[in-house]
């Protein structure tokens, strides 16, 4: 199912953030993941991900550090900080929220899928 | 049709004209390549040619130039406000200050002023010219970086005039921490080889300063030293076991720095508790200042205590009376009322002793405020070098954090009376060009380091082709450039010595200075006749200055008075010398008479009739 972008903006970040939680990755894998963990639902592009990444970097969200692929090349990768993970916890916490309210306007309390 | 290459570089150059700041070009543009292949191996992979699979592969990235502004967007150089500004605050101050004693200080108050203000001019426009400047250049070329910096050292005290030999070089020591991060950061993953030639080259700075002697720098530029090599073995960067390396440096830094503390016994002098007694007296204190001292026709010049300790004793003195706040700004007394007629601290008011001389007339309120105003400069750093990501960037910061800090608490402490170091400078505050352009340009180098370093990541090792070379590369040719630079130190140090230019000279004229000091009671033993006061200068020139009163000295009186002042003895001590003598008569009435001989001869002639 193709998918408002509008709805994938704002939520992206809090996104990549839960990806990074699990284990660190560089851009490409990021966004393979994220297709593959939302059944083909999320089609982040590179063109987005990249400029979205260096800001999170610069907030002091993410470090990122380079590793090699093989032998001729290497990767950059990127891994969640201690303020990244502050982040991801308030905006879970807020989707959460959001969600919930979302939900029960749209169709009572057993709307929401468990 | 364009070779798939080509179309990624097409693609690739038109991002990159949309990325304004050109230093961010490269890494970035080197991470969207990265992704572009990825995606065209999955492609390929999944059965599409090379064409086919390159043109999905950047349409999978979106257009070139929304990406590329998105990017744009990302990566604005961003100066950092608190530490510019801060630094701005401390160079006004000092400035302030220098206005504020100005007209008091020596004579030449108003000329320091303009020299200041110049100074600081020329400083600020050296720390725009380090914000610019690319700092990975310390880690590209740290060896030819380091011996640069050792050989201008060298050269500019070969060059400078031996008079000057313990004022300078504050210029180039205070660049050696910074020099030398990037001397560490070569020496990524070595072991123990690469610690121990570490080691020994933060010893090279250190050396050269002992011999200068300045062992205010000496001990900063080691310490700062030993700071960064602490920092980078607990990075793990050498690949050594931390928690024993770390006990060996520093064992090994407390070594080095009580042992030339030991050699120059300042340790007693600094905490012997005897200097406040009265066995220091005005009488000494400018016997050892070199002040010509005569109220008593029968004074003796006294033994002479070292200057450090005259300078401790006074401050020591001075400070308990001084307020907590001034009720009134005071207009400044640069003279010492605890001794009326004593020796007086007040050259030093602007140079060493701008806090003394502060808390003394402000009140301690002062010191508590410029302390603080210097934490803010250095816990700015201190974040500012815990955000670089790069080993590079992160070692460089350190280096410059801790040249600044050191200076601050060494200039501190010598303020309220711990004279164990000579003080260097209060950063970016205390008269002097030198310390105050170098510390301005660090303060750019950092400001750079922390624009430009998250851009500067350190290349991963590991892989098979890097790992190869990386091995390849052992640390005995660095070794043997630090060893060399110490063999060529020492043969100039030995040549040196063997001529025995400076020091002997400057003991001599030490000695003269004593001795007329000395002889000045010979004079006044005929009445109307007094020695008024000598100099020296660089060119080997002496002057002395006599007054006398034509109305009751008579022309051969004079001549003998003068004779017995300048005894065989001291002529003799003052045959390398072009000596002028000034006879001046405080009646005015034109028997002013010039005495001048030139250098190597023996004898000042009198003019006939006398």
């Amino acid at each position: 199912m193709a998918i408002d972008k509008s709805l994938l903006t704002g939520s992206t970040t809090l996104l990549i953030l839960k990806l990074l939680d699990g284990k660190d990755m560089y851009g490409y894998q990021i966004i393979e993941e994220l297709r593959e963990k939302s059944n083909n639902v999320f089609e982040l592009k590179a063109g987005t991900l990249y400029p979205l990444l260096h800001t999170l970097e610069q907030k002091g969200w993410l470090i990122s550090y380079e590793e090699n692929a093989d032998s001729a090349r290497v990767r950059k990768y990127y891994s969640i900080t201690k303020a990244g993970h502050k982040q991801l916890s308030e905006r879970e916490e807020e989707w959460k929220t959001y969600t919930a309210a979302v939900n029960d306007i749209l169709g009572g309390v057993g709307f929401a899928p468990t | 049709m364009p070779q798939p290459e080509n179309k990624i570089a097409a693609y690739l150059e038109t991002v990159r004209r949309q990325i304004r700041w050109r230093r961010a070009q490269k890494p970035v543009l080197e991470e969207i390549n990265d992704h572009i292949t990825d995606q065209k191996n999955a492609f390929l992979d999944d059965g599409l040619s090379e064409d086919e699979a390159t043109e999905k592969a950047i349409l999978e990235m979106g257009d070139p130039v929304a990406v590329g502004e998105q990017l744009d967007r990302a990566h604005r150089p961003k100066p950092d406000w608190a530490l510019l500004s801060v630094s701005a605050l401390l160079v006004l101050l000092g400035i302030t200050i220098q206005i504020w004693m100005g007209p008091d200080h020596s004579s030449n108050g108003p000329e320091m002023l303009q020299k200041q203000m110049m100074w600081a001019g020329i400083g600020l426009l050296v720390m725009v010219a380090a914000y610019f400047l690319d700092f990975t250049i310390i880690g590209k070329f740290p060896k030819i970086v380091f011996l640069v910096l050792c050989a201008a050292t060298l050269a500019r005290y070969w060059f400078v005039p031996d008079y000057k030999l313990t004022e300078i070089n504050a210029f180039f020591l205070l660049l050696f921490p910074t020099a030398f991060a990037g001397f560490v950061y070569s020496m990524r993953n070595q072991g123990y080889g690469g610690l121990i030639v570490c080691a020994l080259a933060s010893m090279l700075p250190a050396y050269i300063t002992i011999f200068l002697p300045n062992m205010a720098l000496a001990f900063l530029a080691a310490t700062a030293c030993f700071i960064i090599l602490m920092a980078a073995v607990l990075k793990g960067w050498f690949k050594v076991r931390k928690a024993w390396t770390v006990v060996l440096v520093a064992i090994f830094s407390v070594a080095v720095i009580f042992a030339a503390f030991y050699v120059t016994d300042r340790i007693e002098t600094t905490l012997n508790p005897l200097l406040l007694d009265n066995t220091i007296t005005p009488m000494r204190m400018a016997a050892s200042m070199e002040v010509t001292y005569q109220q008593d026709p029968n004074y003796v010049i006294p033994e002479p205590v070292p200057f450090q300790q005259v300078v401790q004793a006074m401050i020591r003195r001075s400070l308990p009376y001084a307020p907590f706040m001034a009720q009134s700004l005071p207009s400044l007394s640069l003279n010492n009322p605890s001794q009326p007629g004593g020796p007086s601290l007040r050259p030093l008011a602007n140079t060493d002793l701008v806090l003394t001389f502060l808390i003394n007339s402000l009140g301690w309120i002062v010191l508590i405020g410029i302390i603080l105003v210097l934490t803010v400069l250095i816990v700015r750093g201190i974040l500012l070098c815990k955000k670089q990501r790069g080993m590079l960037g992160f070692l460089v910061s350190v280096a410059i954090v801790s040249t600044l800090a050191l200076q601050a608490v060494v200039y501190i402490a010598y303020n309220l009376g711990f004279t164990l170091l000579p003080p260097v400078s209060l950063p970016l505050i205390s008269y002097g060009g030198q310390a105050l352009i170098t510390n301005l340009f660090l303060i750019g180098l950092l400001l750079s380091v922390s624009r430009t370093g998250g851009l500067v990541k350190d290349k991963a090792v590991g892989s098979i082709v890097v790992k190869e070379k990386i091995e390849g590369r052992s640390p005995l040719p660095r070794a043997g450039v630090v060893v060399a630079t110490s063999l060529i130190l020492l043969i100039i140090g030995y040549a040196d010595y063997v001529k025995m230019g400076s020091f002997s000279e400057l003991a001599g004229l030490l000695q003269i200075k004593n001795e007329l000091n000395a002889g000045s009671h010979r004079v006044d033993q005929e009445p109307g006749v007094t020695l008024d006061r000598f100099s020296s200068d660089e060119k080997k020139n002496f002057y002395v200055k006599i007054e006398f009163d034509g109305r009751v000295v008579t022309d051969s009186k004079l001549k003998a008075a003068v004779g017995n002042l300048l005894d065989d003895h001291l002529q003799k001590m003052l045959k390398p010398y072009n000596v002028k003598i000034e006879m001046d008569d405080v009646d005015n009435s034109g028997n002013d008479l010039t005495l001048e001989k030139t250098a190597n001869a023996t004898e000042i002639k009198w003019p006939n009739g006398y």
